[in-house]
């Protein structure tokens, strides 16, 4: 065989490949779905005590009572203030990782332990990272300060990598090329560039905080989660309804308190289909 | 770098990417003062051969030297300009901050972590951005520009930088004739001060021609024709200050 007719037959091999490959990907999707079903015995959930437990809980939680509120409240803005110094202590401690970890920026001999650093931190989970701080210092707003920080770094400092990668390299290039150096291109280049993101990510990180926040409460690291517990504790149901609604509120006003926050600093971003 | 020896001297240079050479076997020099412009199709590669020339991209084989250095070595700071086709601006930032990026070479730690240019810079910048036709629009962001306002901005970059080589790709397109002509005027009136010389990126021969001394008609791997142009512009001086 010429290596005209390998390049031939070669390239139409890949040809049916393509053409197979959705209806493969499908099959695989699929295959695997019900898979995991069969294996997790989803198909054989007993459903049917479901609507005597929601009686339950119902005549437990209603009505409310309402003289937790305070709690509630002074809970959530424990919360709120683990949320917002985890976030800061993240989003800066995460950005020259981050940089360091973007291909386009610096050489894989740094890239390559920075990428590895993060996915270390993202392996656990805010709340086991609380678990952690809680055996190390106890309980407390502290260690749950510690958790949201080093998931932030983890967490958002992938997704900086991803945006710093994503820029247009020629602004890159021109300034670097006229003589500036690294750290004067990732300060009037890269960060003014990627910056829209950056804000756009942080105040994500912020959402995704609060409600971390919340929850890690649940082993000992301070914020509403705590109180919750303690009533969960006690099957205090109509307590715990409260204090579940304040973060639900919380949350709400934080979506759009975010929402108008973002469209401050990167303007209208409507388009004709929003309209 | 003596005042005598050329800026720019290639000699067997290959460039392209991923050691797959795109233009092979080139020898040119670029005098000091002197305007060189690379015509050609698109894709032949004049593009390729700007990069390498900007240190962007490592010489195939053969020799480069770009202010004395030898490529792949990086030129002195601030020394080199160079507009990238898409011109290499920070789209949010304003006119003036994307100006003072040529001074960047100047600027020291401190002032670079501060983001604080000295007040001769800004100086130098907003004159720039005068010369350019762009006065009134020191503060406002580049995307909120046209096309041929962006390009200008590019060129009062390199303007405040007062680089000895500059290096420009299709420098002049989306401007209009008149605006085109301001551009060639005060790209003459800088290589008159100080000597700079050009490399320009242009497609259109005629322009190419009116704006440069020596053109290098770039094709077929290679340079296929060299054209000492009888240019309508001032003729810059050369070696006035040797």
């Amino acid at each position: 065989m010429s290596n005209v007719d390998r390049t031939v037959s070669a390239a139409s091999f890949l040809t049916s490949l393509k053409a197979f490959s959705r209806p493969l990907l499908f099959t695989l999707v699929s295959v695997l779905a019900v898979w995991s079903i069969w294996v997790l015995e989803l198909h054989q959930t007993d459903f049917s005590g479901g609507a005597d437990g929601l009686a339950f809980l119902y005549g437990a939680a209603i009505p409310p009572e309402m003289s937790v509120l305070e709690v509630g409240l002074r809970g959530l803005l424990e919360t709120l203030y683990i949320a917002y110094v985890g976030t800061l202590f993240g989003v800066l401690l995460s950005l020259p990782v981050s940089l360091m970890a973007s291909r386009n920026l610096f050489p894989w001999y740094l890239t390559l332990p920075a990428r590895w650093f993060l996915a270390v931190l993202r392996v656990l989970p805010s709340i086991l990272w609380a678990v952690i701080f809680v055996i190390l210092i106890g309980t407390g707003p502290a260690a749950g300060v510690f958790a949201i920080t080093l998931y932030t770094i983890g967490f958002i400092g992938k997704l900086e990598y991803e945006a710093f990668e994503g820029l247009d390299n020629e602004p890159i290039e021109a300034v670097s090329s006229s003589g500036a150096t690294r750290f004067q291109v990732l300060r009037f280049v890269v960060l003014p560039q990627a910056a829209n993101s950056l804000i756009s990510q942080t105040m994500f990180m912020f959402e995704y905080n609060v409600r971390h926040a919340a929850a890690i409460g649940i082993v000992g690291a301070g914020g509403i989660g705590y109180y919750i517990m303690g009533y969960l504790d006690f099957l205090q149901y109509d307590r715990v309804v409260v204090l579940l609604a304040i973060v639900f509120l919380a949350v709400l006003v934080i979506d759009e308190l975010s929402y108008r926050l973002r469209s401050f600093f990167l303007g209208d971003t409507s388009t004709s289909l929003s309209k | 770098m003596t005042r005598s020896s050329p800026p720019i001297r290639c000699r067997r240079l290959s460039v392209g990417y991923d050691e797959k050479p795109v233009l092979e076997d080139l020898s040119f020099t670029v005098e000091r003062g002197s305007t060189v412009a690379l015509v050609g199709r698109s894709g032949c590669g004049k593009t390729t051969l700007l990069k390498t020339l900007a240190g962007i991209l490592d010489p195939l084989d053969g020799e480069a030297t770009v202010l004395d250095t030898s490529l792949p070595d990086s030129t002195p700071p601030g020394e080199l300009g160079y507009i990238p086709q898409t011109l290499g601006l920070v789209m949010h930032e304003p006119v003036l901050t994307n100006v003072l990026h040529g001074r960047l070479s100047d600027l020291g730690k401190v002032r670079s972590l501060l983001g604080r240019f000295p007040a001769d810079a800004k100086t130098d910048a907003r004159d720039a951005i005068e010369r350019v036709g762009l006065d009134g629009y020191e503060q406002s962001r580049v995307k909120e520009l046209s096309g041929g306002q962006r390009r200008r901005v590019a060129i009062a970059r390199a303007f405040v930088q007062e680089p000895r080589v500059l290096l420009a790709d299709e420098m002049l397109s989306e401007l209009d004739g008149e605006t085109a002509r301001s551009v060639v005027d005060c790209l003459v009136s800088l290589q008159r001060k100080t000597g700079m010389s050009v490399v320009v990126v242009e497609h259109d021969l005629d322009v190419a021609t009116d704006i440069s001394d020596t053109v290098l008609r770039v094709g077929s791997g290679g340079i296929e024709d060299r054209i000492e142009s009888v240019s309508t512009r001032e003729p810059a001086p050369r070696q006035s200050n040797e």
